[in-house]
Formats: structure tokens, sequence, C-alpha cells
């Protein structure tokens, strides 16, 4: 199991990183990495994100030498404090990689007893990429009124600035536009709006990376970070960024595994119904809000109003101090009422503020004047134009809503339950997080690693269904 | 490999243990006073209670003997192993002693150690406590004593840890894991 590690001095590898050296280890001990965890999302949670990160034991009797001559203990351990590592493990056609800062590492001289080694505590690579994009806030992102930019364009935008010539934006085979069109073949086009982005207030102090996971809940989307294979043997090893489907999961072709233990796994109790609300008008009566609610098999989606400033419904409505939802149709009739945490669960899409002073025509995200409050989902720059009966509806939602709703069915109540497992670990083997392999003409993805033995050659895992 | 002073001396403790149960034998009675029953009190048998302690000590060494194997099947030594267990227990006592000569009523333990791990180990193991136990009690004592306090009289041979720090060292590793779970983005 190769391990390469790449010294810097600096802050973050996506913003700062001076090469200073590197080793290159061709073995670790058997208890190598008494702690290695990665994961994707809390099983449980809606819309969480998660990393994770692993402790690296290395001997200071390894004999190996850094390309600048470094035994094992001076290339961590020496005078100068510093520094941080990059640290990528290998193990057959995969590669997991962190970031170890220097109050990260820790050693043991003492000879005897089996110790003299040094363990470094690695984080995922994830998070170092979280925090660079944290340090930027969203009002930096160029993206004007009057500009309309594509899925894939606007992500590009997203990031751009960002990268520092090592990190690689990965996208979806599949554009997001015939994604849409799978649902409503009648749609015209499908873009983020710079006026719906630009009415946001305060995104000076709002960051990229907040921005970006609340696209991510709102599209339905998820997104990983692994090394581009073959930069490892290179400076500055390059990242790709990978945004993804859950569904286009299913057209890869799944890993053959072998599996030593497989159970299922107990999780958080799961409601019937799940409400994503992407806007909201506060009334003295009732919040309204443009957003969807759904089961297994059923849809309740709001159109809020028809553009002529006055016409709320059909909506999904809150009272009772918002623990009410309710779907009052076009008719002003209330179809469906549930009980928040107990018939649903609210999604919990952040609504930022905004301000449609500028008087420019926006259609259906055109507050209603006599609204005490409400906010915006960030996901909601972005808006379809369909034809309905000949004639165009450019203010329409609905299509990325319900292209959404695929993502996250599995949170509801009569969805798989997470199965956890060991999978044999063999040379060739390219078992990742978000990787689908198959048992039993079943296909499964990989949504925590929970233990990587060397020596015992197993991947501990959890996984869900596709 | 190396057995370490600590190690060594928590095996020595241990022995020390045992040997104190020993000393409680009624053996030691028969040196000085000859046993006898108060008046409505049936005593047992002396080759009864010895015969018992006997089994209590052989029950301890199998314990300890085991706790020392499962030790070092969890630090990956197997490769030297039981042998090497039991012959650094052997060549203890038998510094313990300082060669003194097998016999005595202790010998018997022979039979039981051999049958406990069976072979010649065993046998090994049997010749070394028949060796030790020949000598009077309080002799003994003040010798595992001198040596518990002693350089590491053995070397190159396996790491015994010690089986708290072991556990302590474990449980702080599952409670490390369970709080170090996923990390938010």
């Amino acid at each position: 199991m190769p391990v390469y590690i790449k010294k810097y001095h600096g802050s973050n590898y996506f913003s700062e990183r001076e090469y200073v050296d590197s080793i290159e280890l061709t073995h670790i001990p058997a208890d190598g990495l008494p702690i290695f965890r990665f994961e994707t999302e809390d099983p449980a949670g809606l819309g969480t994100y998660r990393a994770g990160d692993f402790d690296l034991n290395i001997s200071l009797l390894q004999k190996e030498r850094s390309t600048g001559g470094k035994d094992i203990r001076e290339f961590f351990l020496g005078e100068e404090r510093d520094y941080y590592y990059l640290v990528i493990l290998k193990t057959g056609a995969q590669s997991f990689s962190g970031i170890s800062q220097q109050s990260q590492i820790h050693a043991d001289y003492t000879y005897t007893q089996n110790r003299w080694f040094v363990k470094l505590t690695c984080k995922d690579i994830l998070i170092e990429w979280a925090k660079r994009c944290e340090a930027a806030a969203n009002s930096t992102i160029n993206f004007a009124n009057g500009e309309q930019l594509t899925f894939e364009e606007y992500m590009i935008r997203h990031f751009a600035g960002l990268t520092s010539g090592v990190v690689m934006l990965g996208l979806p085979q599949k554009s997001y536009l015939s994604r849409l069109r799978e649902l409503y073949s009648n749609i015209q086009w499908c873009y983020a709006l710079g006026d719906y982005r630009n009415f946001i207030t305060g995104q000076e102090n709002i960051s990229r990376w907040e921005t970006f996971k609340e696209l991510a809940k709102g599209l339905g989307f998820n997104f990983e970070m692994y090394l581009n294979p073959g930069s490892e043997f290179t400076n500055e090893p390059e990242f790709v960024f990978n945004i993804f489907f859950l569904s286009d999961l299913l057209d890869e072709e799944p890993l053959e595994v072998e599996t030593i233990e497989i159970s299922e796994s107990i999780t958080a109790p799961r409601l019937e119904w799940l409400f994503l609300k992407y806007r909201s008008f506060v009334f003295p009566e009732a919040e309204y809000s443009d957003g969807i609610f759904f089961n297994g098999d059923t849809i309740y989606q709001s159109d809020t109003n028809h553009g002529d400033g006055t016409t709320l419904y059909p909506t999904c409505a809150l009272t009772f101090n918002g623990k009410m939802l309710s779907y009052v149709n076009g008719n002003q009739i209330t179809e469906k009422s549930l009980m928040k945490d107990i018939d649903y669960r609210d999604f919990g899409l952040k609504l930022y503020g905004y301000d449609f002073m500028t008087g420019r025509p926006i259609g259906k995200l055109f507050p209603l004047n006599e609204a005490q409050g409400g906010g915006i989902a960030y996901s909601r720059i972005f808006n379809c134009a369909r034809v309905h009966g000949g004639n165009i509806d450019f203010y329409d939602f609905a299509p990325v809503q319900e292209t959404t709703i695929i993502n996250y069915n599995r949170f509801t109540k009569i969805s798989m339950n997470v199965f956890e497992g060991k999978i044999l670990l063999n040379a060739d083997l390219k078992l990742s997080l978000w990787k689908s392999f198959k048992i039993s003409s079943e296909t499964y993805t990989i949504i925590t690693i929970n233990e990587l033995s060397l020596s015992d050659k197993f991947i501990e895992c959890k996984f869900i269904k596709l | 490999m190396n057995i370490r002073s600590q190690e060594l001396t928590e095996l020595v403790t241990g022995l020390n243990k045992l040997i104190g149960e020993i000393s409680r034998l009624p053996l030691t009675r028969n040196t000085s006073q000859p046993l006898a029953a108060r008046q409505g009190e049936n005593y047992p048998e002396v080759n009864e209670n010895i015969r018992g302690v006997t089994f209590d000590i052989a029950g301890n060494f199998e314990i300890m003997l085991g706790t020392t194997k499962s030790m070092l099947v969890n630090m990956g030594l197997m490769d030297s192993g039981f042998a090497k267990t039991v012959q650094i227990i052997v060549q203890l006592l038998g510094s313990i002693t300082r060669g003194s000569s097998g016999g005595g009523i202790f010998s018997g333990l022979l039979g039981v150690i051999g049958g406990l791990i069976g072979g010649p180990l065993g046998a090994a193991a049997g010749t070394g406590i028949g060796s030790i136990f020949g000598n009077s009690m309080q002799s003994v004592n003040t010798q595992v004593n001198s040596a518990a306090h002693a350089a590491p009289q053995m070397i190159n041979q396996v790491i015994i840890k010690n089986p708290v720090t072991f556990a302590r060292a474990f449980d702080v590793e599952v409670r490390t894991r369970s709080l170090r779970g996923g990390i938010d983005l």
C-alpha cells in the first residue's frame, strides 16, 4: 500500500502552498490505520454533508527517505514546524487523501514497548476544499443582472477563482436540462438568472461554500472529491471535485464484490412525508410557501401565484405557529393537512432575505405587497420556461422541485434501510465512497467507510440500495 | 525481542500473589506443629487440603497462562507464541529458585500443569514449578521479592504488556473512535 506524503509551507492546500519535500512509503505497519472513517452524509439527516478523517501510524524504524534526503523523523519533526502535509493512501485502484497540520502530528520516542512511531491525524481533503470555499464571500461570484447561465455554466462560475490550478470540476455527463426534460419534455430552457441571484441580500456575509451546499440541497445533487489519478507523483497533486446525481449511479457498471458480513442498520425514525420549502411569504393568517411535500408515491406541489401578483393558490400553507402544513389547491380548498415532526419533516432549506426594490420584472418571484416577511432558497436562482397549452410560462420551478425529489425519496418512511457490511478488499477493487456495487442482482452504493483493514484485507462500510 | 522490566515486575507480582496463596497452605503447619482439631470441629485431612489448594494453584496458572497467551495474540506476536510464554515462566521461576533441585510436595503440580498445557511444554512448566517449591516457603518469598526489584534477567524474549493498561488503551480507542464520527461540512 503506497503512501505519498507531500510537505508544504502555507495555510490551505487550495489557496497557499509552497512545496518543501515529499516522501513515499511503500508500506505501513499492520496497525497503520487505527482510525479510518469517511462519510458522505448522516443516514438519518436530510441534506447533511459529511467528510471524514484517518490516523496514520508510521514507524520511525522505517528506512524510507524523502526526496530531500530526510529520514522519517526529520521529515515530520525537524526543528522548524511550520508545515502541513498532504497524505495520499493508495490501495488497489482507489485512493484516500487527507491533510495533516503540524499540530496534528504526534510522536512517541519511547524506544521500548513497541513504540517509536509518528502518528498523523489527517482530515479529508474535502474539508480542506470546503475551508477554501468558506473563505470566499458569495458576493465575489461574478454574476451580473441580465446574465443567464445553464446549470453547468453556473457551477463553473461558482468556483471560479478558487481552484488554485489543482481542482478540476467534474460535472454529470447528462446535462441538467436533459435531466429536467425526462420529467417534462416541454421545457424550453432552464437557467440561473443573475437578477434572481442578486436579489438576495447580505451576500458579502454568506460564503460560497454555504450557497453551494444550499444549491446541492435544493437541486438534489451530491458531490465528492478525489485524487486525479497519476498526479500523486507530482509535487502538487490535482483533485477532482465531482458533482453528480444519485440516480446517475445506476448508469455506472456496478462493481462485483465479495461480502464477508452484511446486516441491516438501525437509523433514526423516518416520517412519511418530507417538505421542501423554496420560498416563503408571511401573512398574518398563514405562511404561504412555494414548495413541495411528498412521500413515496404522492406529491403536493405549489405554484404560489400566477405572475399576476395576487393569486396565491395552489400553495403550501403553514399555520399553527408553523407546525400545521396544508395543501390548498387552486380553488382554495384544503386537500391535505399534516403535522410537523409527526407526519412530515421539514427539509431545512435556508431561506435568505431578498430585496426587490430594483423594479426589474421578475414574474413569480415578486412578493405580494402585503407580505410581512419571508425568504428565498438559494437554489431558486434557477428557473425554467415551459410551454403549457400553447402558452409559455417563463417562471416555472416545478420541474426543478420534482428532480430534487428523486434524490430525497430515500429519506421517507417506506424507503430502504441502511446496510452495514464487510467487503473483501482486493488489489484491483476500486471501492470508495459513492461507488456502486452489486449483491444478488441488487445495486448498492457506499455512503460511509468505517474501517479499512490492511492486515485482514476488508473494508467495513455502510451502504444504501439504489 | 526484549522483555521489559515493568512487564517482568507484573509477572513476578502475579507469581508472588500465587506463592502467597501457597504460603497459606496447611503445609506450613507440618514444620511447626501437628494439625490438631478443636473439640467439636471437624478438620479435613491434610492431604485433602493440599489437593484443593493444588487445584487452586493450577487454576491460577491456567488463568495466567491464558491471559498471557491472549495478550500475545493481541500484540501480534504469536510467531514466538505460547511456547515462549511458557519458557519465560519456567525461566523466571528457575531464576527465582536459583537452580534448586526439584521434588517436595509441590512436585505434585507437575501432573496438573502438564495436563493443562499438554506435551513437553507442560512437562517443562511442571519441572520448573516443582523445582521452585522444593525449598521452604520463606526462602522462596524472599527470593521472589528480590527478583522483582532486580534487573530483568531475561532479554530477547516475548513482550508481555500489562493487561490493565492494554484494556484501558482499548477503551480509549473505542471512545475516541465513536467521538470522531463524520465531520460536518
